[in-house]
């Protein structure tokens, strides 16, 4: 914070109360900065299921599982291959990839010929039990205990006059390297835009050539290797147990809700809207309620615009 | 070329076609007439894969394609024009061109082909970078042929081309679609509720009439044939 000259006349008072709008105002400037920070992690979480919704038209509930899912695949392949964890992501990635396909293969396919009448509601059941299945294999398989995925970047790393945790700063910028790639393949490729077509007309996708049936098992794989990365991203702060996907499904889809559903720069902006609203509220209200202020904003969402920032009116 | 036989369909659990058996031989241009919801849209959509017979076949240079799915269809260079609807409304006019052109066997001669579509329609050119939620009616008419177009398509199936145009762009759009049938050799089936102008410009006819077909013939027979003059051209 800059204070010299005639533009700034709250310089004027007491030596005492220039330290406390000094550091009033460095401390909001940190809060906003760690809220964007965090909310890029979201927007990433948020992104996966946009896709899944944009093209599919379908909601996943076990979009937290492979988040999940995720963390567990990273720690063990650092674990196991001691390997960095720059290497243990994009691996783990691939993995849960692998495994999304696997599943919309097995589980999802059926949505996408005409034997289900009601593809939403056939999916919510089944990824509903899949979201179950998934937890309770985790605690089978890893047992009900923590584990903890080292601090990326130990220390702190100076943003201007705002110092941020190194391991959120990497967090960050791993984020938004994960959100531009995908953006930059959705806008930029032959089959991003086969992806936008789908989303946008069906039948109109189906008669140019597209299928739908494989871009989908494609796009199922890339959301839940997003949820991956976003498990693997956070495990160092929210550590890793076989629920610790319920509360980003929750969040993932309260960014959705404010972005607006299915629409790529809602979930970017629903997701950074999420953190700075998080952090504000931990900060400057309570935070033991850090959850509670995203449900405040869906419900202000849902009441005055429920179609969201950027959703269709329909 | 394409052989449909003892076709039926239901559609909203509503039988929509019952036992539709024709032809469309290779190179020819033959109209659909029927008035409004007598089948025509119905037909198209089976041909293309989007809707599943309940009987009969579909056959395609010899091979049974009533089976396979859409993407399979425009594989074997059968491509529907549906009309000026399913566009990618968020997309640009170019954009959307160029899903038309998606099938990998298509790649080689994008950039030509694209050439070509706007040499038949100037307007998409000057449209190129809008989004194609901002176009006319008769421009997402000329987008959704284009697009086609973009298929290399061998036989292309054309839903009311006409539908919701000024007079003076349904003249320019039949023309364009002849000059492609006459040039390029192309087979076009064309399901028009303009029974005049799709008699003339076609060589033969099939009409249909809630679901059934009931007369075959030369275009230019139909046209003076009594019951298609009261029927059809109100005369």
């Amino acid at each position: 914070m800059q204070c010299s000259g005639v533009n700034a006349p709250r310089c004027t008072g007491s030596g005492n109360e220039r330290i406390d709008e000094v550091s009033a105002a460095a401390l909001f400037t940190e809060v906003l900065v760690r809220g964007i920070a965090i909310g890029v992690v979201y927007a990433l979480m948020g992104l996966g299921l946009t896709l899944i919704f944009g093209v599919m038209r379908i909601i996943n509930f076990a979009q937290g599982e492979f988040y999940m899912l995720g963390a567990y695949v990273v720690f063990f392949i650092m674990t196991t291959l001691s390997v960095p964890f720059y290497v243990a992501l994009p691996a783990g990635m691939l993995v849960i990839f692998v495994l999304g396909v696997v599943v919309e293969r097995l589980l999802l396919h059926p949505i996408h010929s005409q034997r289900v009448q009601n593809a939403m509601e056939y999916s919510l059941i089944i990824t509903f039990a899949l979201s179950i299945f998934f937890q309770k294999t985790a605690i089978l398989l890893f047992g009900p205990f923590y584990k903890k995925i080292p601090d990326l970047l130990p220390g702190n790393v100076q943003l201007g006059p705002v110092a941020l945790p190194g391991t959120l700063f990497l967090a960050t910028i791993l984020s938004a390297f994960l959100i531009l790639a995908v953006t930059l393949f959705i806008g930029r490729t032959r089959t991003g835009r086969a992806w936008r077509a789908i989303a946008q007309s069906l039948p109109g996708a189906s008669i140019s050539g597209v299928r739908i049936d494989q871009q989908s098992s494609l796009v199922f794989g890339l959301s839940t290797a997003l949820a991956a990365a976003g498990g693997a991203i956070l495990a160092p702060f929210t550590l890793i147990f076989p629920t610790v996907g319920s509360a980003p499904l929750i969040k993932g889809y309260e960014i959705i809700a404010i972005g607006g559903l299915g629409s790529i720069p809602g979930s970017l902006v629903g997701g950074v809207i999420l953190g700075v609203a998080e952090t504000l509220g931990s900060v400057y209200i309570n935070s033991a309620y850090k959850d509670l202020y995203g449900f405040g904003l869906l419900m202000l969402f849902l009441i005055f615009r429920p179609r969201g920032l950027f959703g269709q009116a329909s | 070329m394409l052989k449909v036989e003892g076709l039926s369909v239901a559609y909203d659990g509503l039988k929509a076609l019952e036992g539709v058996t024709f032809e469309v031989r290779e190179g020819e241009f033959l109209a659909l007439i029927g008035s409004n919801g007598a089948g025509k849209s119905t037909l198209l959509n089976t041909l293309s894969g989007l809707l599943k017979p309940l009987a009969g076949t579909i056959t395609l240079d010899g091979e049974r394609i009533d089976h396979l799915r859409p993407a399979d269809i425009v594989d074997r260079g059968l491509i529907l024009i549906p009309e000026g609807k399913w566009v990618f409304p968020q997309m640009s006019v170019k954009e959307n061109l160029l899903m038309g052109a998606y099938p990998r066997r298509c790649h080689k001669r994008q950039k030509e082909m694209l050439e070509q579509v706007y040499t038949h329609f100037p307007r998409l050119k000057e449209r190129e970078r809008q989004m194609a939620h901002t176009l006319s009616g008769g421009e997402l008419q000329m987008l959704v042929i284009g697009r086609g177009l973009m298929a290399q398509p061998r036989l292309l199936l054309l839903d009311e081309p006409s539908l919701g145009l000024a007079p003076r762009l349904v003249l320019e759009t039949f023309e364009v679609l002849q000059t492609l049938h006459r040039s390029l050799g192309l087979s076009i089936l064309l399901a028009e509720q303009d029974v005049s102008h799709a008699l003339r410009i076609s060589s033969r006819a099939i009409v249909l009439e809630n679901g059934r077909l009931v007369m075959t013939g030369n275009s230019a027979d139909l046209l003076t044939d009594p019951e298609v003059k009261v029927r059809y051209l109100g005369m």
